[in-house]
């Protein structure tokens, strides 16, 4: 190519170099011999270029458009990718959810079963309790008690037939009281312990003055106890309650309150029996300090139907209450 | 002399075993029959009319109590000793608002049963010593924690005396002709001695005139 041009350059060049006769005359040849192919050949050049451009051309848009198809498809891809994994995420995280929902739910159940469960296995264990008290408070009082009574009777009894002229055998007969009788009593003591037998015989508000004098006997807290339109015919879950309600808070005030007077109320209004025991000792503060006396005294109340509530401040006394409803809700108990 | 009928009612056979010949062993006393319980001994009461029932405040079925207050019911002449192993007031006034006239202590039942069924079977009150002993430290302490005053105090001479007399079971009638006084002024008195003591019936003014040792 290179050489065709500078062929037509050496061609002007003796082109412009000669004279207008030498051109007139040489242009006829110059135009037929030489320039004519060299144009010819030029042309073809120019073609073939054209056709080589053409082609390049045509393959970098055929590049191009593959590329951008390609391009485009990667793209597609990706977001179909990314779409579809976003969905199916979506899709897991709704599935685990409900999943984490129902096994929270299951849990929910299960728990609030045991924890029902846990509430009858406690009043069953209070039930148990109290009849295993009683049978055994039955056992000593029937059972060593009165064998202690009649020996006392029988030793009365051969105390008073004997003869003045035996002096020693009379201070044994008497020592022999003395065990006896010491013996009987502690028998009675601990049988009232377990189960106060003025709750049977005398009812609940009897059982409760006769606890009230025996605090009173025993420690330094004059005790008071007042009642307000109790049914006499209570029944006996509600007078167990009550009755060891009015102990344990009682015994908390001897042991720990330093009071000199403590109060016992029970008021039977249309729908529930209220207690109250409060005592002007140095008190406490209930935030802090929760003993088993109390949770017994709260589990007793719940399992009956009844609210429970401790109020106190140290240096304030204590007051226990306690409301019953009564007459019972039916079905409550069974 | 026409001897005194007793019925004993105790659950326990070796207590009833014991009572019966503390009774038996004496000359104008004779066992008329023995019940079981409660419910037993008002039956038996009102088939044999015994002139006094010995019964154990704590029985089952029916309670000493409530077996008490049906035998005075049906059978006024009919006395009740209450046998009880508490000294506790809640009992001692119970049992006389049942009726009973006498209350005894199990532990030393052997040596005043006698005396209690007589004075009982006399329409009279008889008591335990140390029941009495006890209401006293109770009434005692509780004078004295709360600083009251002694309502004793308050009695006139003559009040002092119907109480006396009264809580031994006398009738107001009884009472005017012992003191020489007319019903209508023995009525006043024991209105006035009732008013000044707080005391709401005869059962009470009984548990304070035991407390008080006036009558044991």
């Amino acid at each position: 190519m290179q050489n065709v041009f500078t062929q037509q350059r050496t061609l002007y060049i003796s082109v412009l170099a000669a004279t207008p006769d030498e051109r007139r005359h040489q242009a006829q040849s110059l135009i037929s011999d030489r320039m004519g192919p060299l144009q010819k050949q030029i042309l073809d050049w120019t073609g073939t270029l054209r056709t080589w451009n053409g082609e390049r051309l045509q393959h970098a848009d055929q590049v191009l458009v593959a590329e951008f198809g390609s391009l485009q498809r990667g793209l597609s891809r990706v977001l179909a990718i990314g779409f579809g994994s976003g969905l199916l995420l979506v899709l897991g995280s709704m599935a685990y959810i409900v999943r984490l929902e129902r096994q929270t739910h299951g849990r929910y159940v299960q728990l609030s079963q045991s924890q029902h469960e846990l509430q009858r296995l406690s009043s069953r264990l209070v039930d148990a309790q109290e009849t295993e008290r009683r049978s055994l408070s039955r056992e000593l009082h029937d059972g060593i008690g009165q064998a202690l009574g009649a020996l006392l009777v029988d030793i009365g009894r051969l105390s008073t037939t004997l003869s003045n002229d035996r002096p020693e055998l009379r201070t044994q007969l008497d020592n022999m009281k003395s065990v006896a009788e010491t013996t009987l009593l502690s028998v009675r003591n601990i049988a009232l312990l377990l189960r106060p037998s003025m709750l049977d015989d005398l009812g609940l508000v009897a059982a409760l003055e006769w606890q009230g004098r025996e605090v009173s006997r025993r420690s330094e807290i004059e005790v008071s106890v007042e009642s307000k339109n109790m049914p006499e015919d209570l029944p006996d879950e509600y007078r167990i309650c009550i009755y060891r309600l009015v102990q344990e808070a009682l015994n908390n005030a001897v042991r720990h309150s330093g009071a000199r007077n403590a109060r016992v109320t029970v008021d039977h209004s249309a729908k529930a029996i209220a207690v109250r025991v409060s005592d002007d000792g140095r008190g406490f503060d209930p935030n802090r300090v929760r003993g088993l006396g109390i949770l017994g005294m709260e589990e007793r109340v719940h399992r009956l139907g009844g609210t429970f509530t401790v109020r106190s401040q140290p240096g304030q006394g204590v007051e226990i209450t306690a409301d019953l409803p009564f007459p019972p809700a039916s079905g409550l108990y069974s | 002399m026409k001897k005194i009928g007793v019925l004993l009612a105790d659950d326990h056979t070796l207590i009833r075993a014991g009572l019966r010949m503390v009774v038996e062993a004496q000359s104008d006393l004779s066992v008329v029959g023995e019940a079981n319980n409660g419910r037993e001994a008002v039956a038996m009461a009102a088939a044999l009319k015994p002139d006094v029932v010995v019964m154990d405040i704590g029985m089952p079925s029916l309670n000493g109590i409530e077996a008490a207050r049906e035998i005075r019911k049906t059978l006024p002449d009919t006395q009740i000793v209450m046998l009880s192993m508490h000294s506790d007031e809640g009992y001692v006034l119970r049992a006389l608002k049942a009726g009973a006239k006498a209350y005894l202590l199990k532990d030393s039942a052997e040596a005043d049963l006698a005396r209690a069924i007589r004075a009982a079977a006399a329409g009279k009150s008889f008591f335990s010593p140390a029941v009495g002993q006890v209401l006293l430290e109770d009434y005692m302490r509780k004078l004295q924690r709360t600083g009251a005053e002694d309502s004793y105090e308050l009695l006139s001479p003559r009040e002092r005396e119907i109480l006396q007399l009264v809580a031994e079971g006398k009738s107001s009638k009884e009472i005017a002709t012992l003191l020489n006084l007319s019903v209508y002024t023995v009525e006043t008195h024991r209105a006035h001695v009732m008013q000044k003591l707080n005391l709401r019936g005869i059962p009470e003014l009984i548990l304070y005139a035991v407390r008080k040792g006036i009558i044991s």
